[in-house]
């Protein structure tokens, strides 16, 4: 078919003539290494979706983690039910039907807690109050002990009714406090809402005063879920159970709306838009790709051996992954990214030096077999050079301590062996079997070049010159470019458990971002809370001593007044509402309709309206009607009732055992649980609650802030560390082959000048590091690295148009490899995954920036070359 | 009218202290009792409010814990107020019971008070229900909230029917004490007095 290589040949282009003699069976070797690696994948790739599983076990904060969670097993995993209503009674009642049911799903709920229905806070809640609440609940009780007094013996619509009508007939014997205009304005508007087919309810916690707000209310229940570890969405079941018992229950779309958030569904949300979205931005970025590659190679011959090569090395990279380490973490798994990133470019050096060699002479398959063995000889030493310097940068990251780093880094590393490999086979057995033609590329000719061609080499001085004050101008930005390791700024913001989440923690209230202090036995723990209270960042503490509190002698002594004001009537009802019969409704109507006719009360008109229409309701509209006014009764006077007949203090003894043993460990050691002052998600608090709580506590501590702020500073060392190595691997191994030190500097220019330049464009748009976007540095590096490399080398090896080395298929390939990288990640910046879109942009920015180091001032470097061409 | 029916309500007074009597010691329905039967006996007499209140003033002295009501009545803050104004008040507040009585049951309609039970959850606490059956039949349910001690039962609460007597003064009396101090409560407590005395 062709002429045979001489023996005397190097050994790389008998391997070519070899692989382009057998096309067939390398590609066939090839397909069947993917086929074992597909095969491997679907046995062993695991996604470990667990920050904290990227970091070292040995780390301090890891083994207080465990020790806590051995301790306090309720601690783990959790997931917050979250119930918001219009009342506080109807939040309430609506947390109640849920956790009957909950009680009832032992097969995806481990335990539940709801501290507001639980029988030792029902019964011992008052004694949990400040005395001044108590005080001021006294205040307002005794207000509405006339209203109260007659509803306990009489919990009905028409006992209100009757009550109502008495009130504005007697208006001047109620308490001057008592806004009986309020109440009835309220009547009229649940019965109002009750006629439209709302879900209306009379709120007496409102009415009675005291909450501070009239607003909507909210109960949290705390659930641990049965989590299926087998299944990379862990929690599907217990989430579509939830789901299902949400909509069964009316609460996806009433008026009480019922919500899941905490860190199971945080992370299953999150895990289900990455599987669901990949998929879709798969299938956009080879759109785009396929775009870019199409306009730089210009045939789409080259395009589908470029596609399949990729495509291949990707397989066999995942294959290695599933092998070697059996699964991905949140960094390791955007290998992937760095292997379209870096790998494309092998492909597109190749093919476009190929078409450049073809331009020369195209005379048919002869020709074309030339051209790629050609094209490999030429650029072997740069490709092996890259290859060499990008994965010895990426096994410098193995030793690190953070194992999400070490993983990303030894997979990495071995797909820049991989696609070294693939562009020595693969890509030549393709391109023997499909043959492309030269098509519509030409060889620019003499006079040809575009002015930027032209200009850096023209005005060296002044490009040298922009370059130094540039970088001059960028280092001082660089040490202000940070770690976010706070994993919701990841996420999607619209998700259900997103903005669940930011809700609770902007009302400060959720304990979800808490710090947990393990006080060992011997530990004074009263004195350590104590210390932690008088920490400014540190709203409060709760631990097992904040349910026995002080003073319950003077609380029992007010709640015995309390008895003594209200009557035992008030007190022994259970609030629950009566039977209603038609006609005493209607009577009692009758009568409130007659005492309303001769008030000149505002309010009257509107509840004379809501009235009328109660006399022609159905049996079941009128238990509709008794269940909206006095059914709210049973949540606000029962429980406050049930809290005043209690007699006796609390003390430790009488601690229920479920309480003691989310407080009390087994080994007798107690935890301290610490609820920040303030915002934790304005910028700062929480990485200064860490810090003050760690400062007084040492390293019995964990939680959210802690566990974040260690991981973000072992992130933050890891890849400084890792970076280090890798620049200096790189730069021996430049400085071992190259043997010229100006060389290797040049090598390394577009490096540093882009690197800086890339980071003080973050500073300077407000962009931080985090765990989805951290791995476009190493992507830059190589992706520096590497264009240094195939500049110098072509510099090097002469042959370039009018001497300047941006008129070679070199410069176009780093051009069209910069496109397709960016054309491939760059419509990240779209995606609702916000570190996901951060990843993007940062490649969008940095990408640009080291295409222009490399093609703006490396060639201003290097100069013109007088002697070919 | 009154007159006429003398005898079975003269048949009652003879008969319910005996009642009474018949026990070692009065039983939590002993104030309650001698309230009851002393305001039968001034609606049933021809005695002007002075003679009522006459009547009433030493026996409310008797049978109401002051104290414990004003205790109820100011919370924490009774036991800031200086000595002669605690006891003023006492004076005042059993003042405005007994002129209450004096005013409202002044005559009498067929009106009828009749035990239904006595609670006694603890040694020294008690309810009495009474329920009074007023001249046109309508009944009324009165709890009487007992405090015992080695000196005998005294009253601390009446609720009629639901409503606190003791909450409805607090409310008034709170906001006064916010204003005035406990001076101005008791002024107003008399100014109340002199309007049940002059109506």
């Amino acid at each position: 078919m062709t002429e045979t290589e001489p023996a005397s040949s190097p050994p790389v282009a008998r391997w070519l003539q070899f692989v382009t003699r057998h096309p067939w069976p390398v590609l066939a070797l090839a397909l069947v290494l993917a086929g074992l690696a597909l095969a491997t994948i679907q046995a062993r790739l695991g996604v470990d979706s667990d920050p904290l599983a990227m970091l070292a076990e040995d780390l301090p904060f890891r083994q207080t983690d465990t020790r806590i969670k051995q301790q306090f097993p309720t601690l783990d995993e959790n997931l917050l039910i979250v119930i918001d209503a219009p009342t506080p009674e109807q939040a309430w009642l609506a947390a109640r039907a849920v956790t009957r049911r909950l009680a009832d799903m032992p097969e995806v709920i481990e335990h539940y807690s709801w501290p507001s229905g639980d029988a030792f806070f029902l019964d011992h809640g008052l004694l949990l109050q400040p005395t001044a609440r108590l005080e001021a609940l006294t205040d307002r009780l005794a207000d509405a002990q006339a209203l109260l007094g007659r509803l306990a013996s009489d919990t009905t619509a028409a006992g209100l009714f009757e009550l109502l009508a008495q009130m504005l007939e007697q208006r001047e014997q109620l308490p001057e406090d008592f806004d009986l205009d309020s109440l009835l304005d309220q009547v009229g508007h649940v019965l109002e809402q009750q006629r439209a087919g709302g879900q209306a309810m009379l709120s007496w916690q409102h009415l009675l005063g005291g909450t501070g707000d009239d607003g909507p209310a909210r109960e949290v229940i705390v659930v641990n879920p049965v989590l299926d570890h087998g299944r990379v969405l862990a929690a599907r079941a217990v989430m579509e159970d939830l789901q299902a018992l949400r909509a069964e229950l009316g609460f996806d779309q009433g008026p009480v709306r019922m919500r899941l958030t905490g860190s199971t569904p945080l992370r299953f949300e999150e895990m289900r838009s990455v599987i669901d979205g990949a998929a879709l931005t798969g299938l956009l970025a080879l759109i785009v790709v396929s775009g870019v590659m199409l306009a730089g190679l210009r045939s789409p011959l080259l395009c589908l051996v470029a596609l399949i090569n990729l495509a291949l090395g990707l397989v066999l990279t995942a294959g290695f992954a599933a092998l070697a380490i059996g699964r991905v973490n949140m960094i390791s798994v955007s290998f992937v990214v760095l292997y379209i990133g870096l790998g494309v470019n092998y492909a597109v050096h190749y093919l476009l030096r190929y078409r450049e060699l073809l331009t020369t002479a195209d005379g048919g398959t002869t020709d074309r077999l030339r051209a790629i063995h050609a094209a490999g000889r030429f650029l072997l030493r740069a490709l092996v050079l890259s290859a060499a310097t990008t994965a010895l940068g990426f096994f410098a990251f193995v030793p690190t301590a953070f194992a999400g780093i070490a993983e990303l880094g030894l997979i990495a590393g071995f797909a820049m062996l991989v696609t070294l490999a693939l562009s020595y086979s693969v890509l030549p057995a393709l391109l023997a079997i499909l043959q492309p033609g030269a098509g519509r590329f030409h060889r620019p000719s003499p006079g040809a070049l575009q002015p930027w061609q032209r200009w850096p080499l023209q005005h060296r001085r002044i490009t040298l010159l922009v370059g130094a004050a540039l970088l001059l101008a960028a280092a001082p930005l660089l040490p202000r470019v940070g770690f976010d390791s706070d994993p919701l700024g990841l996420r999607d913001p619209d998700s259900e458990s997103v903005t669940t989440i930011r809700e609770l923690l902007a009302n400060g209230a959720a304990g979800y971002r808490n710090i947990q202090v393990l006080v060992g036995p011997d530990q004074d723990a009263a004195a350590l809370a104590d210390r932690i209270k008088a920490l400014p960042e540190v709203e409060r503490t709760v631990w097992l001593a904040t349910f026995v509190p002080a003073g319950q002698d003077d609380k029992l002594l007010l709640i015995e007044d309390l008895g003594w004001l209200l009557g035992p009537e008030i007190i022994a009802s259970d609030w629950t509402p009566d039977a209603l019969e038609p006609a005493r409704l209607e009577r009692a109507t009758a009568a409130l309709m007659d005492a309303l006719a001769s008030t000149s009360q505002p309010s009257a008109n509107r509840l004379m309206d809501a009235l009328e229409t109660l006399r022609s309701a159905s049996d079941g509209d009128i238990e509709a009607v008794n269940q909206a006014l006095v059914g709210g009764l049973e949540v606000t006077l029962g429980r406050l009732a049930r809290g005043l007949r209690i007699g006796d203090a609390i003390t430790h003894e009488r601690l229920p055992p479920a309480l003691l043993a989310q407080w009390l460990g087994a080994d007798g050691s107690r935890l301290l649980q610490v609820f920040p002052a303030g915002n934790v998600l304005a910028p700062g608090v929480q990485d200064a609650f860490a810090a003050a709580v760690t400062a007084v506590a040492g390293d019995t501590v964990s939680g959210g802030p802690i566990i974040q702020r260690a991981a973000g500073q072992a992130i933050t060392d890891a890849f400084a560390q890792a970076l280090a190595w890798a620049i200096a691997g790189i730069t021996l191994v430049l400085v071992l082959v190259l043997r010229r030190t100006v060389e290797v500097a040049m090598v390394l220019a577009p490096l540093a000048l882009g690197g800086v330049l890339t980071l003080a464009a973050m500073q300077l748009a407000g962009l931080q590091f985090n765990f989805a976007n951290v791995v476009a540095l190493p992507l830059l590096l190589g992706v520096a690295v590497d264009n240094g490399i195939h500049l110098v080398e072509r510099h090097r090896a002469g042959l370039l148009p009018e001497g300047n080395v941006l008129a070679t298929a070199t410069a176009r390939a780093i051009v069209v490899g910069a496109l397709i990288t960016a054309g491939g990640f760059g419509n990240l910046a779209f995606s609702p995954h916000t570190g996901t879109a951060s990843l993007g942009l940062i490649l969008a920015i940095g990408l640009s920036l080291m295409v222009i180091a490399t093609l703006v001032f490396l060639p201003a470097l290097l100069g013109y070359r007088r002697d070919t061409a | 009218m009154l007159r006429s029916r003398l005898l079975i309500p003269a048949l009652l007074l003879a008969i319910l202290p005996l009642e009474a009597w018949t026990e070692e010691t009065p039983g939590p329905s002993a104030p309650v009792d001698r309230l009851e039967q002393a305001l039968l006996a001034n609606m049933q007499s021809d005695r002007d409010f002075d003679a009522r209140y006459a009547e009433l003033r030493p026996l409310v002295q008797d049978i109401m814990a002051v104290e414990r009501m004003a205790r109820y009545l100011f919370g924490r803050d009774w036991r800031t107020f200086e000595a002669g104004q605690r006891d003023r008040f006492a004076e005042v507040f059993l003042d405005l019971s007994a002129a209450t009585y004096a005013r409202q049951f002044d005559r009498y309609g067929g009106e009828r008070f009749d035990p239904v039970e006595v609670q006694q959850p603890a040694d020294d606490r008690a309810v009495v229900k009474r329920m009074l059956t007023t001249g046109s039949g309508r009944k009324v349910p009165f709890d009487y909230l007992m405090t015992g001690s080695d000196d005998g039962w005294q009253i601390v609460t009446i609720i009629a029917d639901g409503v606190s007597d003791l909450a409805l003064k607090r409310s008034q009396y709170q906001k006064i004490v916010d204003e005035d101090g406990l001076a101005g409560v008791i002024r107003h407590i008399e100014q109340q007095v002199a309007k049940q005395r002059g109506d």
